[in-house]
């Protein structure tokens, strides 16, 4: 029933294009659109949804979230598949980019590369956007434009000034090293009287996106460019994670690694510094801090972070699709966008509103959340991806714990990623 | 007579259909067509089925991983059921005694709050508190001149930890069943063992105990139905880490069945831990009938 | 025996020693064990709601503002926290009752009535015992789609009511209940309905308010159902919503998150005050009528 379904639509697409049909306005119709939770992106939905209303005032558009929670990106494409799976598939899902891939390979997405090609006002959005960002789109593998961009997000070193004026410390250059890092991150680690450390330099990022940068700038990934190999048993990947492990166990400046960013934590000023992308800057300024600075990834072989952007996708499963299409371009244009900077959550995929003055005015320094665009990586999120976070995570929770060896946490972790990644083929 | 039998019979069918059409409908027949599963390989989404027979239980028997879940589960098991249960009785009784009325309205909400508030939620604020070098638990016994203990980052630790939450959680409603049920002993027996100048204890084991008994088996076995179910606890606050130092069995086939997708393998996991775990009740069963008799006669 | 009566012109000391001896010492120690028990078990909650779970000594940047603005921010913000209420409320309540009703009368048919395969019956209804919920989750999917309930409280309340502890705990209160009224009843003519309606139900008072306590909180926490059929506000229930309090990456609001969830446990403890004395009442009258 659901192939016979998907296989007519994609008849009635590969016909008569989706972009060639024009939608009428007294189409009377209902959309299901499936979005992940998050208070600036309810509240800019409902304001796409309101605004739709007056072009079709006869569609009815049924909002679905679904919570999730530190990064379990895997968990979020895994709901979706099932809901699929049981017949109950909506219109339009959202997806970050460990999502593309994993939900795209089972052939239930829409190409929106025909439908975006011959809409101009889809072009003028994507020359828009950061060719880099624009190219971590396509979904890897078939090159396929699965997802239309709606937001994204790095990894960055978020500091307390005032710690650092308190230590005496100059504030970190745009090209510090790992060890100049450490050493900054030491200095940062306070102790009172009896011995109980108060204060650390440091939190290590306990998810999967915000380690990746540290990997990145020895050279190191989980997997290679094309997200087919591991790519784990490396000297590079080993010294990246023997660096984690030193900033916890040998100088002291990391509390024990555990789940979560440290938001909480740089809030509550237990930390001076974290790794995050423009996410909590809400929520930083609303504990009250003032002197927030921002930093590039401290490098050893080279500069660079992470980077996942999201987006909107088309349903195989569709009633609608030209509609489905025409609510994407709500969702994802000018006026959206706009919303999406003011919210000050993730960052606007459209370069316009992502380096608006207001937009950089705080923390310091903010212009490097879209400088990074045109150099970041992709964060590796081949088709299996969920099982490539739970495999990565479980092994270095840990090796970081001091659990286990680094020999054995190497071999292990590239023994159960190298099934995984055969069987995805 | 025989009408009289018929019509029992059918007054029988008739109060027992609500029930058993729910159960059938919600719980037997999906378990049924989980456990077919496990037989099978299948795409969930083309529904593509491929009978593999055994292959499956193989699979999950030389895994490494399905064996240490299973450990950890039945660890979890008895250490949860000696705790919810014993230290449960153990308040029970000593709130069975003369205590001031508000007194006793305070405790019993004491003990009991933990019970109402959703474990998804407890299990996060938890997680805050063990936090091993930014936790509250840990800045207390550090300043009392304790080291850190790495409650949830410590495979050795873990397991206890959650253990602690569990008990936490539960044993409020073991103290309200207990309590409930000490309330039955007839006060007839007490007044006589009083008047007799028997000591605590003795009304304590030939009295108190022995009246409660088949409801000790009883909470004993709900202990152990809700260990073997144990789920969203461990999920937030350890996700079955360090390693797999907390994995339960739960945990392992929601893994596989949701996680990867290998529905046949998940059910085959589900199968067998069914299996082992109808062994445990069928034991317990057994015993709270002897016990049961005895404390009857 | 009551207090010693001292003469008036007794010394403090003599006063004092009455009263000395006066304390009941095991209850004594009892009740202190009993109090510090009971701080620890109210400790989490007490750090929670007075420190935001941060340790004292790193200073409030942020006093905890305590509760009138976070329940305005849940009033107001984007997730409609409180017909989400009003949901749990609905799954909880409709549960609540038909898990009573029929676990009463398919007690009553187990514990009184003889019928050809009652015991392999019963026997099978407690398999569902063992069954983890998460085992059937996959095929519930699939019903819930066909019968198009996803999505709805339906899906929730459905599961819900297949209960087979609540008809084991039931059966085990009944059978211990005395049947004489029940079979002179009988004898007198009255229908099996009357007998269950009239004399059974009657009896089972505590038993039922402890069972509508376990089953309206077990209904109004649960977690794993709503996560994976429920997925618009409209239908939402409240442990999924406070999940979506926490937004895409972790506990940014807490002290919010915390509004919610003192909202959220505030009718469990109106209706556990409300049973705890049902209870102790019901079962010291059943106690004095033997």
């Amino acid at each position: 029933m659901i192939r016979m379904l998907t296989s007519t639509v994609s008849a009635v697409i590969m016909t008569t294009g989706v972009a060639a049909a024009e939608v009428p306005s007294d189409i009377t119709a209902t959309l299901k659109v499936t979005q992940w939770v998050a208070d600036q992106i309810i509240a800019n939905t409902d304001a796409a949804i309101e605004r739709f209303k007056e072009k079709y005032p006869n569609v009815t558009i049924e909002t679905q979230y679904v919570p999730i929670g530190s990064g379990a990106w895997g968990e979020y494409n895994n709901a979706f598949l099932n809901q699929v799976a049981a017949g109950d598939a909506p219109d339009i899902i959202a997806a970050a980019i460990e999502g593309f891939a994993e939900m795209a390979s089972k052939e239930v997405l829409i190409n929106l590369d025909d439908i975006a090609a011959n809409d101009a006002a889809a072009q003028e959005t994507m020359a828009g956007i950061d060719a880099n960002l624009l190219n971590g789109m396509r979904t890897r593998g078939t090159g396929e434009l699965n997802f239309f961009p709606t937001e994204w997000n790095n990894i960055v070193v978020f500091y307390n000034k005032d710690m650092f004026d308190a230590a005496g410390l100059d504030y970190p250059s745009a090209d510090w090293t790992w060890e100049e890092f450490a050493e900054t991150a030491k200095a940062l680690t306070l102790t009172d009287d009896s011995g109980n450390i108060t204060q650390y330099g440091y939190f290590v990022p306990g998810f999967n996106f915000g380690l990746q940068p540290w990997l990145f700038t020895n050279g190191a990934s989980i997997l290679d460019e094309e997200w087919k190999e591991p790519t784990i048993d490396t000297p590079q990947f080993r010294e990246a994670l023997q660096n984690l492990h030193d900033l916890i166990h040998l100088h002291k400046a990391a509390p024990a690694f555990e789940e979560g960013v440290g938001t909480e934590k740089f809030n509550a000023g237990q930390v001076a510094m974290f790794s995050a992308g423009h996410w909590p800057v809400p929520s930083i300024k609303q504990a009250g801090l003032e002197n927030v600075g921002v930093q590039h990834m401290p490098q050893k072989t080279e500069r660079s972070t992470v980077f996942g952007i999201g987006g909107l996708a088309i349903t195989r499963a569709s009633e609608h699709p030209e509609l489905a299409w025409e609510f994407i371009r709500e969702m994802t244009g000018d006026e959206y966008q706009a919303g999406l900077a003011e919210a000050g959550f993730a960052i606007p995929s459209a370069r316009k509103y992502a380096t608006t003055p207001e937009y950089v005015a705080w923390p310091d320094n903010s212009e490097i959340f879209y400088e990074t665009a045109a150099t970041a990586i992709a964060v590796p999120s081949p088709s299996n991806f969920s099982q490539v976070q739970e495999i990565f995570m479980r092994n270095l929770t840990t090796y970081l714990n001091g659990e286990r060896d680094l020999d054995t946490t190497i071999s292990n972790m590239d023994r159960e990623l190298s099934r995984s990644m055969a069987r995805a083929k | 007579m025989a009408t009289l039998e018929k019509r029992e019979a059918r007054a029988g069918y008739a109060f027992i259909l609500p029930a058993y059409t729910l159960y059938l409908a919600f719980l037997l027949l999906p378990l049924i067509a989980a456990l077919g599963l496990s037989f099978v390989q299948m795409d969930r989404l083309n529904w593509e089925i491929d009978f593999v027979g055994f292959e499956n239980f193989y699979w999950i028997f030389t895994d490494p991983r399905f064996w240490t879940t299973f450990r950890n589960t039945f660890l979890f098991i008895s250490m949860a059921v000696i705790g919810n249960v014993g230290m449960g009785l153990i308040i029970a009784l000593m709130l069975d005694t003369k205590i001031p009325k508000y007194l006793l309205y305070f405790l019993r909400l004491a003990y009991f709050l933990p019970v109402l508030v959703s474990l998804a939620f407890v299990s996060f604020i938890w997680k805050f508190l063990y936090s091993t070098d930014l936790g509250i638990i840990n800045y207390y016994l550090r300043g009392l001149g304790f080291e850190n203990v790495p409650w949830l980052t410590s495979s050795s630790m873990a397991m206890i930890s959650v253990v602690i939450v569990d008990v936490w959680k539960n044993m409020g409603f073991f103290i309200i069943i207990f309590l409930a049920a000490l309330q039955g002993v007839p006060k007839n027996l007490l007044e006589a063992a009083a008047i007799d100048d028997a000591s605590t204890w003795a009304i304590l084991t030939r009295i108190k105990l022995p009246f409660i008994a088949p409801v000790i088996l009883f909470c004993v076995t709900y202990a152990t139905i809700g260990g073997l179910q144990v789920f969203d606890s461990i999920k937030i606050m350890t996700d079955g880490g360090p390693g797999d130092a907390t994995r339960s069995v739960v945990m392992y086939m929601v893994s596989e069945a949701f996680g990867i997708g290998d529905l046949g393998t998940g059910a085959a996991s589900a199968l067998t831990l069914l299996i082992a775990i109808t062994a445990v009740i069928a034991i317990q069963m057994f015993l709270s009938r002897r016990v049961g008799a005895g404390g009857a006669r | 025996m009551g207090p010693q009566i001292l003469p008036a012109n007794a010394t403090l000391t003599q006063r004092l020693a009455s009263a000395f001896r006066a304390i009941h010492w095991r209850n004594t120690v009892t009740m202190t064990i009993l109090i510090i028990g009971a701080l620890l078990m109210l400790a989490p909650f007490m750090w929670t709601f007075s420190t935001s779970l941060r340790p004292p000594a790193e200073g409030f940047r942020l006093p905890p503002s305590f509760l009138p603005t976070e329940f305005e921010t849940l009033r107001d913000g984007p997730i409609p926290f409180l017909p989400m209420y009003w949901n749990s409320f609905l799954v909880a309540a409709i549960t609540t009752i038909g898990v009573v009703l029929t676990s009463s009368m398919a007690a009553f048919a187990f514990s009184r009535l003889r019928f050809p395969a009652s015991n392999l019956l019963f026997y099978l209804l407690l398999l569902g015992l063992m069954v983890p919920p998460a085992l059937v989750l996959i095929p519930l999917f699939f019903v819930m789609a066909q019968l198009g309930l996803m999505d709805t409280i339906w899906s929730l309340v459905l599961p819900g009511l297949a209960n087979p502890l609540a008809v084991f705990m039931m059966r085990e209160f009944m059978k211990s209940q005395p049947r004489e009224y029940e079979e002179s009843a009988f004898v007198d003519g009255a229908s099996y309905w009357t007998i269950f309606w009239r004399i059974s139900l009657p009896q089972m008072g505590p038993p039922i308010a402890a069972l509508s306590i376990i089953v309206f909180t077990t209904s109004w926490n649960n977690f794993l159902l709503p996560l994976v059929f429920i997925r618009s506000f409209e239908s939402m229930t409240l442990p999924v919503g406070i999940l979506s309090l926490f937004g895409s990456y972790g506990p940014q609001q807490l002290s919010v998150i915390l509004a919610a969830v003192s909202l959220a446990v505030l009718p469990l403890l109106v209706v556990f005050l409300v049973a705890q004395r049902f209870i102790v009442e019901s079962i010291a009258g059943t106690g004095v009528k033997k």
